[in-house]
């Protein structure tokens, strides 16, 4: 059987309706003729990664807003909420999306509540959002794969792989854990194609790759990483 | 009228709000440890003296002896990683009492607590549900209106009220479903004592932030085939493979 799977930066745009990446994601979703896995690694980061930009981009938010509530009309706060959206989203590119997502959040819930548990709201939001994340996989179809305690020949190869390729440095643990996952999942029988948005990560690993096929006999073509951008 | 510096010194922090509110916070830990102490006035109504005294020695023990109890509860749970405290963590908060007194008390309000029948175990358990839930809204009340002020330390004052949040929604759920209430309260006490701990800096920031991630302890939080292990654990089983 042949699958495909996402890496972290690919799954974010799924949770993330606003994120810039999500065209593209949804496009190699949609052309993907084969079955989808998603590693728990990939989750956890994903996990990660929700928390800290949502929790980030909800503090400078917040400072931003603070006058939002000497406003006594609905048009002038839109109004407001709208300029302090713009010089957020200028002054910090990385969290862009993210402002994005938070704001329009912000609007959902000033149509029914009151402004002055705004900050409780959100806060409750940054928890939600790491939930969301198993259904909206489910969603997609993407079956999620990691270790059990049970399987040892999964743990032994992942031994073996992770010995093998020791001396490649990856940018940190949840790629170096992401690409150790797939490359002990992927076999003759269940090839993987990884996508990433991430180039560095597509060329390590793929050089990874190489170096299990010369050194341990990796099978050629089970798993292998496509730069998609 | 003249213009007069305010004298009060507020922190518009988590820890601020952990502090003028550790009451509620010590009320909030106590209850979910001990539920029985909820059900403190329904003994006195039966007239049983004998169980209601001791739940009364247990909630109006002097401050004094309040903080040395939460401080070696804190001392158990401010540990790295509090995975592995967690199955025994009930054995481990009652083995670190240093109070000859309060241990006994407790202990024999366990074992009373256990016989209950299971109808009257539900009814007790409502209550320190109700109770906890009033604590934990003045804390979040407090700390939402903190965030407006110019002063706040947002970060800070978010990651505590999440802490607060999650036992909320935990403890809720277990009004209308107790089927796991003794693993949920068990989660909730390690959440409160984390937040007692941060208090007390015993922990940091961080540390505290870690712990909302524990949630994969908890089945319903769990990859959906329950048998994957935690990626963060993948390291330590590495270790004991020998790898």
């Amino acid at each position: 059987m042949h699958y495909y799977s996402l890496d972290t930066n690919l799954v974010i745009p799924l949770i993330n309706p606003h994120d810039h990446n999500r065209r593209l994601v949804l496009k190699v979703v949609k052309k993907e003729k084969n079955d989808g896995v998603i590693c728990s690694s990939v989750i956890e980061e994903t996990r990660i990664v929700l928390r800290k930009k949502s929790l980030s981009a909800i503090e400078k938010c917040l400072k931003k807003i603070r006058k939002i509530r000497d406003f006594e009309n609905d048009f002038d706060r839109n109004a407001f909420l709208i300029e302090a959206l713009k010089e957020l989203s200028e002054s910090n590119k990385e969290l862009r999306d993210f402002y994005k997502l938070i704001f329009n959040k912000i609007n959902e819930y000033l149509k029914e509540n009151s402004i002055d548990e705004l900050p409780s709201f959100l806060s409750e939001f940054v928890e939600q959002i790491t939930r969301i994340v198993i259904q909206i996989l489910k969603d997609n179809k993407l079956q999620i794969i990691g270790f059990n305690y049970s399987d040892i020949n999964m743990w032994r190869r992942l031994i073996k792989i992770s010995k093998t390729v020791d001396k490649i440095k990856f940018k940190d643990e949840h790629d170096k854990w992401i690409f150790y996952e797939l490359a002990s999942f992927a076999n003759i029988e269940f090839t993987i194609n990884c996508y990433t948005h991430d180039y560095e990560f597509s060329k390590k690993s793929n050089k990874s790759i190489s170096v299990l096929e010369e050194k341990i006999n990796y099978a050629p073509s089970t798993l292998r990483f496509t730069y998609v951008n | 009228m003249t213009n007069r510096t305010p004298n009060l010194k507020i922190e518009f922090t988590g820890r601020g709000v952990l502090t003028d509110f550790s009451n509620e916070l010590y009320n909030g830990t106590i209850t979910v440890f001990q539920p029985l102490i909820s059900g403190k006035e329904i003994f006195k109504k039966m007239r049983k003296a004998n169980v209601f005294k001791i739940l009364n020695f247990i909630t109006d023990i002097s401050p004094r002896s309040q903080e040395k109890l939460i401080d070696a509860f804190t001392d158990v749970i401010s540990v790295e990683d509090i995975t592995d405290e967690m199955s025994k963590l009930r054995e481990k908060l009652i083995d670190a009492i240093k109070d000859e007194e309060i241990k006994t008390k407790l202990e024999y309000a366990d074992k009373y607590f256990k016989n209950l029948t299971p109808s009257d175990k539900k009814q007790i358990y409502r209550f320190s549900i109700i109770r906890t839930l009033g604590d934990i809204s003045v804390l979040r009340n407090a700390i939402n209106y903190r965030l407006w002020e110019i002063k706040s330390d947002i970060k800070e004052l978010m990651i505590v009220d999440q802490a607060l949040y999650k036992i909320e929604e935990i403890i809720r759920k277990n009004l209308h479903n107790m089927k796991h209430i003794d693993r949920d309260l068990n989660y909730c006490v390690m959440l409160m004592l984390r937040l007692e701990a941060f208090k007390r800096k015993k922990i940091s920031l961080e540390q505290l932030e870690q712990t909302l991630s524990y949630e994969m302890l908890l089945p319903e939080y769990k990859l959906p085939n329950v048998n994957i292990i935690n990626p963060s654990d993948y390291g330590t089983v590495l270790k004991v493979l020998g790898a």
